[in-house]
């Protein structure tokens, strides 16, 4: 159990500085150009990092069950429906002032929320085959095919 | 299975880092786009009766992704919502990695339509207009930008605070007078005046008795008119008919005159 720990942990440390604090300096020096727009976001990575890192923390301690499967299926699915609502079904329109000026801004990325859907289908296929994968290995386990008689 | 499993793995890594290279090139590229883009100085000339405003717009580095699709549109509305101008701006490709890519957005001002229907107070009033921009780009070919505002311009009538100034008669001889009528304004606008004014004077019955022309002054002014009339105690009104090189104006009439 203490190897899965530590390693749920380094995991969980290096999601946090990939997903949540090099994404969120950026976000803050983009913040600089556009508070308004930019703002929301940073809560929106916070989410996505909280989301990440509480399936993968799960997936590693439950590593060799069926739970595993269960949470990274899990994790493909909340993905989706984050990507969903966060990208505001893939138009995002805002109001926001910049430099005395009031400015409406929309910006269509339904192509790009697309691509991020078709990775997390990709990751929910993968998760279910490994789950009826495991589910087949451990029948297999448990009732061994019979070998042939040695006649045969 | 295992092949099935092993393969989408596959795929969703390969088109994870995919995605997450474009992500942070775009970025990037936006940066650059957003630090480099800049307005020029406008610069308005006269076309006919044309009056053009352009208005640069400098890409100092349109970074790693091509930019399509470039359009900015401008609406120019007056305090009531008529429409006075609409100019568009077409550019369909502004490659990738260009600095100092220049596009030039030419606000027309057809002043002509000023001189019509509802639009005819803008000759005599200061007012503000709104102006609507819109630009709209495609970046990097899979996402659609659009960015709109609306600012507010101030508007400088041509014939501000146009009247009589003066009126005032002097006997020639039996049934013949000159008449001196000095009509004022001052140019607000932004472009000269030239052409002509026509005055003429006409009684209650609204005959003519008079009539002068004289050239406009180019940023306003007192002008004088000396006409002959029968009989100054007749007139009634005056009434002006602008003619200048950007629009044609008339009859505009200045009611109630009286000879003191």
């Amino acid at each position: 159990m203490l190897p899965r720990v530590a390693k749920a942990t380094v995991k969980a440390v290096l999601y946090l500085i990939f997903l949540y604090i090099i994404p969120t300096l950026i976000v803050s020096q983009l913040s600089s150009f556009a508070p308004d727009l930019f703002s929301t976001y940073t809560d929106y990575l916070a989410i996505f990092a909280a989301i990440v890192i509480f399936f993968v923390v799960a997936s590693e301690l439950t590593a060799g069950t069926i739970y595993q499967y269960a949470f990274n299926i899990g994790r493909a699915l909340t993905l989706m429906i984050f990507f969903i609502l966060a990208l505001q079904g893939g138009v995002i329109s805002q109001d926001f002032e910049a430099q005395g000026f009031n400015f409406h801004f929309a910006i269509d990325l339904r192509i790009y929320l697309a691509m991020l859907i078709s990775i997390d289908l990709l990751s929910l296929a993968r998760s279910v085959l490994q789950a009826l994968n495991f589910l087949s290995q451990q029948v297999e386990q448990q009732h061994p095919t019979p070998l042939p008689p040695d006649d045969f | 299975m295992k092949q099935a499993i092993r393969a989408l793995g596959w795929a969703a890594t390969i088109f994870s880092i995919f995605l997450l290279l474009f992500t942070i090139t775009s970025a990037y590229s936006a940066l650059l786009i957003a630090q480099g883009l800049g307005f020029g100085e406008p610069t308005t000339s006269v076309h006919g009766r044309i009056l053009v405003v352009s208005l640069p717009f400098r890409f100092g580095d349109t970074g790693l992704y091509d930019i399509a699709d470039f359009n900015v549109t401008t609406l120019i509305r007056d305090r009531n919502g008529f429409s006075i101008s609409e100019s568009s701006t077409f550019v369909p490709l502004i490659p990738r990695a260009s600095s100092n890519f220049t596009v030039e957005h030419d606000i027309l001002l057809d002043a002509s339509k000023l001189a019509a229907g509802n639009l005819s107070y803008l000759l005599f009033n200061d007012t503000d207009l709104t102006v609507d921009a819109i630009l709209k780009l495609n970046f990097a070919r899979v996402i659609p930008i659009e960015l709109g505002t609306n600012i507010s311009l101030p508007w400088g009538a041509p014939l501000y605070g146009l009247a009589v100034n003066n009126i005032s008669a002097t006997m020639l001889g039996p049934n013949s007078y000159r008449a001196t009528v000095i009509i004022s304004y001052e140019n607000h606008a932004f472009f000269d005046l030239d052409g002509t004014v026509e005055l003429q004077l006409l009684d209650n019955a609204g005959n003519q008795l008079g009539t002068g022309t004289t050239n406009l002054l180019a940023r306003g002014g007192q002008i004088p008119f000396q006409i002959n009339v029968p009989n100054p105690q007749r007139i009634a009104t005056a009434r002006l008919f602008f003619r200048t090189s950007y629009f044609n104006y008339g009859p505009y009439d200045i009611s109630n005159l009286r000879i003191p």
